[in-house]
């Protein structure tokens, strides 16, 4: 039950999101879309692009009488223009799309015989029949075959497979879905190259980046969602009755095989992380859109001059008994600040800096200070011994190790705000790929445009 | 055309990451369930170290504990069972049940001391002690291993490939119900 609730919760999401783009598809049509922004082209004086907007608003438009409405606007266009011969097979090619009877063919014969006497064409074929937009008659068919013939093989495979379970048809029937619908989706992409009608343009390129990082931002946010509850959800463990796994300790950290020392101000500590700056004038170049020339300009910034980040084996002691920490992948939230500024000690930094001066953020937890731990608990052989020696180490199946000092609640929000950030990046991504194919051509125009 | 160049690419990386998905929990699964069978084969091979002394203890004891021959034949009986079992949970319930009974062997030392006396007895007494700590450590890492490859079953997405492919449960070695119960204290 507990699977069938986010599967259908998927599904209905899913169906709502086509009905919701097949609705938007309706009320404002794509080829419309393109037909109105050719307007606020050709107002803006950008003549040639207004017609190549026109253009794609052509390939677009669904039936004969979209396709007059366009041809006429570019006659016009064209006649405006003194471009007559364009002007005259676009006046024509109205004629031929327009339903008889209807005021567009009054206008179109008006706006030939107002053109001027030009040396006689070559014949324009007729277009009583427009064929389809290619690319979509052509492609689903096949993908639709392909997903079917993906389905049942595979629902086959596994229901006759030997020791495979036969009785879980339900998930079988979700996984078919899943694995013959991922590489139907991957087939009309092979098959457009096959036939090299891909015209991959800035759209194209755009919309995958978005659509590969919203995938890569929402997969994180619910593996950090997921942590965030593996880390809450974890019992604090003595370590006397400690068994081998995921557990959550707290003790104090003794550093047994010595402490390392900060660059700056030395301080000892079983974890350092320290950063320096130092404030600097740099003159840079840069694209001033305006006049439409590189420029040079004096900038004051704080760079980098130094980073590092380390932290050293320790032993945790919890009273009840003593492991030794292996931080080798762990995650470190120290609750211990100092800053430097020209290598002194001070309690903030100033608000105005010379060129020149240096500031040092050092983050530490000191020797013996009370941590607590989450990671995978293990009992080790002595060897020539009959003892056995705790450790704790980094858990390769939740991927996880962390090592706090302070508030635990520091470490869910932590995860739980990046889960946050990256969910909303990964669906504002999600809108943005909805965006660009509900307005082809968007991008495409905003480059030219700039 | 660019609209549907567009949504070409765009379903071909949602495609790719769907298929990428299945065939990575399909592998994750593999390589769980083959972690869990490699604790257990450590485990087994301890276990079945532990059953080849029971005849020798069998015979030592049988001279002098007379009253305890129930659960000599109980013990037989288990051995019958774990080493003919089919079933691995069938298998850790009767291995459990001769940890306990062969714990009560190891303290007949102290009831009986012609046997306390037996430097045979001694010998295997000690050497039954070490088997159960390895087999005590050993179980832990078994258990770890098993709890992984049964959490990692049920949590979603992996539920859809767990649920179609052969993976079932992995039974854990738990504490016997009586060895539950709070043990009753009386000044």
């Amino acid at each position: 039950m507990r699977a069938i609730l986010p599967i259908a919760l998927l599904v209905t999401t899913l169906c709502a999101a086509t009905i919701w783009a097949q609705q938007s598809a309706r009320t404002s049509p794509a080829w419309k879309q393109q037909f109105l922004r050719a307007r606020q082209v050709w107002d803006k004086g950008e003549t040639d692009r207004a017609l190549a907007v026109l253009e794609k608003a052509y390939a677009l438009a669904p039936d004969n009488l979209a396709r007059a409405q366009i041809a006429f606007r570019y006659a016009d266009w064209s006649h405006q223009l003194g471009r007559y011969t364009t002007a005259r097979r676009w006046y024509e090619r109205c004629l031929a799309l327009a339903p008889p009877g209807s005021d567009l063919i009054r206008r179109a014969r008006e706006g030939l015989h107002s053109l001027p006497v030009a040396p006689p064409q070559p014949a324009i074929p007729p277009f009583t029949t427009v064929p389809p937009p290619a690319g979509k008659a052509n492609l689903l068919t096949p993908t639709a075959t392909a997903f079917l013939v993906l389905l049942f093989g595979l629902l086959l495979t596994l229901q006759w497979a030997s020791d495979w379970k036969r009785e879980a048809f339900f998930a079988q029937v979700i996984l078919s879905i899943l694995f013959a619908g991922g590489i139907a989706m991957m087939l009309p992409l092979g098959m457009l190259l096959a036939t090299q009608q891909l015209y991959p343009q800035p759209d194209s390129w755009i919309a995958g980046v978005l659509t590969l990082g919203s995938i890569a931002c929402i997969a994180f946010a619910a593996r950090s969602w997921q942590q965030g509850q593996l880390l809450r959800n974890t019992p604090l463990t003595r370590l006397r009755s400690a068994s081998h796994g995921f557990l959550k300790a707290r003790g104090i950290a003794e550093p047994a095989f010595g402490v390392i020392t900060s660059q700056v101000g030395d301080i000892p500590g079983i974890y350092i992380s320290e950063l320096s700056e130092r404030y600097v004038r740099r003159t840079e170049q840069y694209y001033d859109s305006q006049s439409k020339r590189w420029k040079t300009r004096t900038v004051y910034r704080w760079e980098t001059i130094y980073s590092s980040a380390q932290g050293v084996d320790f032993v945790l002691d919890d009273g009840t008994g003593k492991a030794v920490v292996e931080v080798n992948g762990a995650e470190f939230y120290p609750d211990h600040l100092a800053l430097f500024y020209n290598y002194r000690p001070v309690r903030s930094f100033p608000w105005f800096a010379s060129v020149g001066d240096v500031r040092t953020r050092v983050h530490f937890i000191p020797p013996n200070a009370t941590v607590t731990v989450w990671a995978r608990y293990y009992e080790h052989d002595l060897p020539g011994t009959t003892r056995d020696e705790m450790r704790l180490q980094y858990d390769r199946f939740h991927k996880c190790m962390v090592v706090l000092e302070g508030q635990e609640s520091k470490v869910y929000t932590t995860r739980t705000g990046a889960g946050l950030a990256l969910a909303i990046i990964g669906l504002v991504m999600l809108l943005g790929v909805m965006f660009i194919l509900l307005n082809p051509g968007v991008v495409t125009d905003y480059i030219e445009g700039y | 055309m660019a609209t549907v160049s567009t949504l070409a690419i765009v379903l071909f990386i949602i495609g790719g990451v769907l298929v990428i998905w299945v065939i990575a929990a399909y592998n994750n699964l593999v390589n769980l369930r083959g972690q869990a069978q490699r604790a257990w084969a450590n485990v087994d091979v301890v276990l079945k170290q532990r059953w080849d002394l029971i005849p020798n203890l069998v015979e030592t004891v049988k001279g002098y504990a007379q009253h305890e021959k129930q659960v000599l034949e109980r013990i037989a009986e288990l051995r019958a069972v774990a080493l003919g079992a089919q079933d691995r949970k069938e298998r850790i319930q009767a291995e459990q049940e001769a940890t306990r009974l062969l714990g009560n062997i190891i303290v007949w030392g102290e009831q009986y001391p012609e046997l306390k006396a037996n430097e045979n007895f001694l010998h295997l007494q000690r050497t039954l002690a070490d088997l159960e700590e390895q087999i005590a450590d050993r179980r832990e890492l078994y258990n770890e291993a098993a709890t992984n490859y049964n959490v990692y079953q049920k949590t979603f997405p992996a539920v859809l490939v767990a649920q179609s492919v052969w993976a079932e449960e992995m039974p854990l070695f738990e504490a016997a119900p009586q060895e539950r119960e709070v043990p009753k204290v009386q000044f």
